[in-house]
């Protein structure tokens, strides 16, 4: 058993090991994106940079009872203040700015609002909304209409009330008016008792990966991903300038120079993703999770769907350059839906689906779980995935390759 | 003179050209990570906020409350099992759960008392306060629904008119009555959506589909400049630079020359991207022509000056290639290219403006998404034509032919 295939090997790590420009792209580059990435998107992930104030103006022309009631206990309460702003502005000022998107909404109560309503009348609230903001003009109309409900509820009770007992000729149209207050003090009563309660619970957020986590893991299969295609290039350079021919002439047999060059791939993939790990747990303060069996196995499992791809990549194509198009062309897409770009947890849900079928979907949604502290087990399943994912393309690959 | 430089220059694109790679790199991938990006990020601005609802009761009362609850536009409602809607609040995935108690309907009818569970995590408030206005305010509705049907029965049967048999039917009968007279409500909420003016503020962010074609034309066109630059290493290396230059050419006649290609190279590019952008992806390129023109123009000066310092600075093209790809990766991150600037804290919105890919987003976004005119134009121009001499100056001090 010769182990020339260990020398082929451990040339093409060293080789990579000293090409400097490979050492820069494959493990600086990921290391500078992560840091970038991190310190721009770390309060989109930890819920930190969450809409800003709704800014609303209310333009009170009635400035009676209830109009009070509306602004001071309801808008200008401690609980909404912290999520709405109410600036002061009249009405043209006011729209001019929701036109120019300066501004969520604007609200009008008109005059004799407070008036109207003590008399059993019914009135009208107005608001005017910015169309690019659906979510925070809605937080405005749903208030206005809750209390809406809270005042014209009472109305409808007395009025439909009223439409039964007249309808049954318990009372006389005549009688009406004389029933009427006593019916609308019913009715007031029967609102205080708010029978029907919202009891709000707060749940403790299960824990969450920073940005700096999920880039790390993001970006570090990415780049490994690229490394995986570097290694699997070289095979292609050498069948190029020739040299692998030279290698076959050799006594070392043709399996042992593929396996050799296949296992310096996958060092090579290893090392690189290894030295992300701990480059950003010491200096970026990464945690990559309590369980290192766990890490180990989608890591390996990970490098190997990566070579498995790689291969297949460099089987395909006939000359370095094309390989090297199709290489930058399948990593980023896979890089995009898979999630190393953009968080998975932002997109639809069908792209989520679809990012089973990258390897680099599977690698992020597990080291993030690890991230979480959780054990091996959840590597289990997508080291397994990636294992058979990786062993389809290598096979393949490994058949159309010609030397 | 002249001639000599252009005839450098339209070789080099022609060499270019038949390089089949290098077409689908600079075409092809930026206009398919637009057409993702803005296929994923879709409307821009906001997403519905997730709720989860969980019924207990499935009485005619709770799906009343439930689509009452549901015409709001703003919410996105899902059914689901208690476990599962608390787990998808934990994890952020719904802003607040709503749990419907067993015999809601029927405590309701009676006046008894109901309480209806909340859940939320502290992260959520802003969302889980809207939700729990609009639960509120449909909660007021039923229970006055019920109030009205519990009152005028127990009216009519003080007066003997009614039979305990039909107390129930009674009840949901008048139930319904009290709350189709919701329509019109006493107190009628009106809203109006006021048409968004043409020039927006600096509130208004991108679309995705908008910030994609924006951003990645950006990102591309200064890759392909700054790698393209390469060229120039790959002569020296290869020796044809020094043939050219024991021709009667001047250095400074090849090196215009090879400025020159880079420059029309990235103008085509650029034509090309925008177009598709605007015919295709439907961005608003077209909202300022003119401006359009001159911030790219100087954009793709400053690209092309950063693209020849670089190559006077490394030695080999390799050094070149991966050198450039950092830089431009990361001044287009930085510059808000992949993401809408505004989102980012506060000190690295100031640090963009340091970087010409800054200004390039700043002054595109303002014109593309805000409506404002050529002059948005003026001063990121102005800037990067700052940058672009810079680079060159330095540069051309360093460049050894």
């Amino acid at each position: 058993m010769s182990f020339k295939f260990l020398r082929v090997a451990f040339k093409d790590v060293l080789l990579f090991a000293r090409d400097r420009q490979a050492l820069i792209l494959l493990i600086a580059m990921p290391i500078i994106l992560i840091l970038i990435l991190g310190i721009a998107l770390g309060p989109v992930f930890s819920g930190a940079a969450e809409i800003s104030k709704t800014q609303l103006v209310i333009v009170d022309k009635d400035r009676g009872e209830v109009s009070h009631a509306l602004i001071d206990d309801v808008f200008k309460s401690p609980r909404l203040s912290k999520i709405i702003e109410v600036k002061n502005l009249d009405e043209s000022q006011a729209k001019d700015l929701i036109r120019k998107g300066e501004l969520t909404a604007l609200l009008v109560i008109p005059s004799e609002f407070s008036s109207r309503i003590k008399s059993g009348l019914s009135s009208h609230l107005d608001v005017y909304a910015d169309p690019n903001q659906p979510i925070r003009a809605g937080i405005v109309r749903g208030i206005v209409s809750s209390f809406a409900n809270q005042v014209g509820g009472i109305q409808i009770l007395v009025k439909t009330a009223l439409g039964e007992l007249v309808e049954r000729r318990i009372v006389t149209p005549r009688d009406v008016p004389a029933v009427t207050p006593a019916l609308i003090a019913v009715a007031r009563s029967e609102a205080e008792k708010e029978f029907v309660a919202i009891r709000e619970e707060t749940a403790a957020a299960s824990k969450r990966v920073n940005a700096f986590q999920y880039y790390a893991a993001g970006m570090g299969v990415m780049f490994l991903l690229f490394a995986a295609m570097a290694g699997a290039q070289s095979i292609l350079r050498e069948r190029e300038s020739q040299t692998l021919a030279r290698l076959f002439t050799t006594p070392t047999d043709k399996a042992s120079i593929l396996a050799g060059k296949l296992i310096g791939t996958f060092l090579i993939s290893f090392v690189q993703f290894s030295l992300v790990i701990v480059f950003t747990s010491l200096v970026y303060q990464v945690h990559w999770g309590t369980s290192l069996p766990g890490i180990v196995m989608i890591l390996a499992a990970t490098v190997f769907a990566a070579t498995g791809v790689a291969v297949f990549i460099a089987a395909i194509s006939r000359t370095v350059a094309t390989a090297n198009v199709l290489q930058q062309f399948f990593v980023m897409s896979m890089a995009l839906i898979g999630g190393s770009m953009f968080p998975i947890l932002a997109m639809p849900d069908w792209v989520k689906t679809l990012s089973k079928v990258t390897v680099n979907g599977w690698a992020i949604a597990t080291f993030t779980q690890l991230m979480t502290d959780s054990s091996y087990h959840v590597a289990v399943i997508p080291s397994l995935a990636l294992l058979g994912y990786g062993l389809i393309f290598f096979v393949i690959g490994v058949w159309r390759l010609r030397f | 003179m002249m001639r000599k430089i252009f005839t450098i220059a339209l070789y080099g694109l022609k060499q270019l050209s038949r390089e089949r790679g290098v077409i689908v790199l600079i075409l092809g991938l930026p206009l398919i990570f637009t057409f993702l990006v803005g296929f994923l990020f879709g409307g821009g601005g906001e997403n519905r906020i997730k709720v989860s609802f969980v019924d207990k009761d499935k009485s005619s009362y709770s799906r009343l409350l439930r689509s009452d609850i549901e015409n709001e536009k703003a919410l996105k409602i899902e059914s689901s099992s208690q476990s599962k809607a608390v787990l998808a609040v934990k994890e952020g995935r719904s802003a607040a759960a709503i749990v419907i108690p067993e015999d809601f309907g029927t405590h309701l009818i009676k006046g008894e008392r109901i309480e209806v569970r909340f859940l939320s995590t502290p992260q959520a408030t802003t969302y889980s306060a809207a939700v729990k206005e609009i639960l509120s305010g449909s909660l007021t509705r039923l229970s006055f629904d019920a109030s009205t049907a519990r009152l005028t029965t127990r009216e009519l049967q003080t007066r003997g008119l009614l039979a305990s048999a039909e107390l129930s039917n009674e009840q949901s009968r008048i139930f319904e009555r009290a709350d189709k007279a919701w329509k019109p409500r006493p107190i009628e909420v009106n809203y109006d959506i006021l048409k968004a003016s043409q020039v927006r503020g600096k509130q208004t962010l991108a679309s995705g589909m908008a910030q994609g074609s924006m951003g990645f034309t950006m990102l591309f066109v200064m890759m392909a400049l700054v790698i393209g630059a390469r060229g120039i290493l790959e002569e020296r290396k290869v020796g044809t630079l020094g043939r050219l230059l024991t021709t009667p050419t001047s250095k400074l006649a090849v090196l215009s020359g090879k400025i020159l290609q880079l420059f029309l190279q990235g103008v085509v590019q650029t034509t090309i991207l925008i177009l598709f952008g605007r015919f295709v992806f439907g961005v608003e390129w077209g909202n300022s022509v003119a401006g359009v023109i001159i911030l790219m123009g100087a954009f793709i000066l400053a690209s092309t000056g950063l693209g020849i310092m670089f190559s006077a600075l490394v030695r080999t093209p390799a050094q070149m290639e991966a050198l450039g790809t950092i830089t431009v990766i990361s001044m287009s991150m930085l510059g808000g290219a992949w993401w809408p600037i505004e989102i980012v804290p506060r000190y690295l919105q100031i640090a963009a403006k340091l970087i010409p890919t800054g200004w390039v987003m700043d002054g595109l976004t303002n014109m593309i998404v805000r409506g404002m005119g050529v002059q948005a134009a003026i001063l990121p121009a102005l800037v990067l034509l700052g940058f672009a001499l810079l680079f060159f100056a330095v540069g051309l001090a360093f460049l050894r032919l």
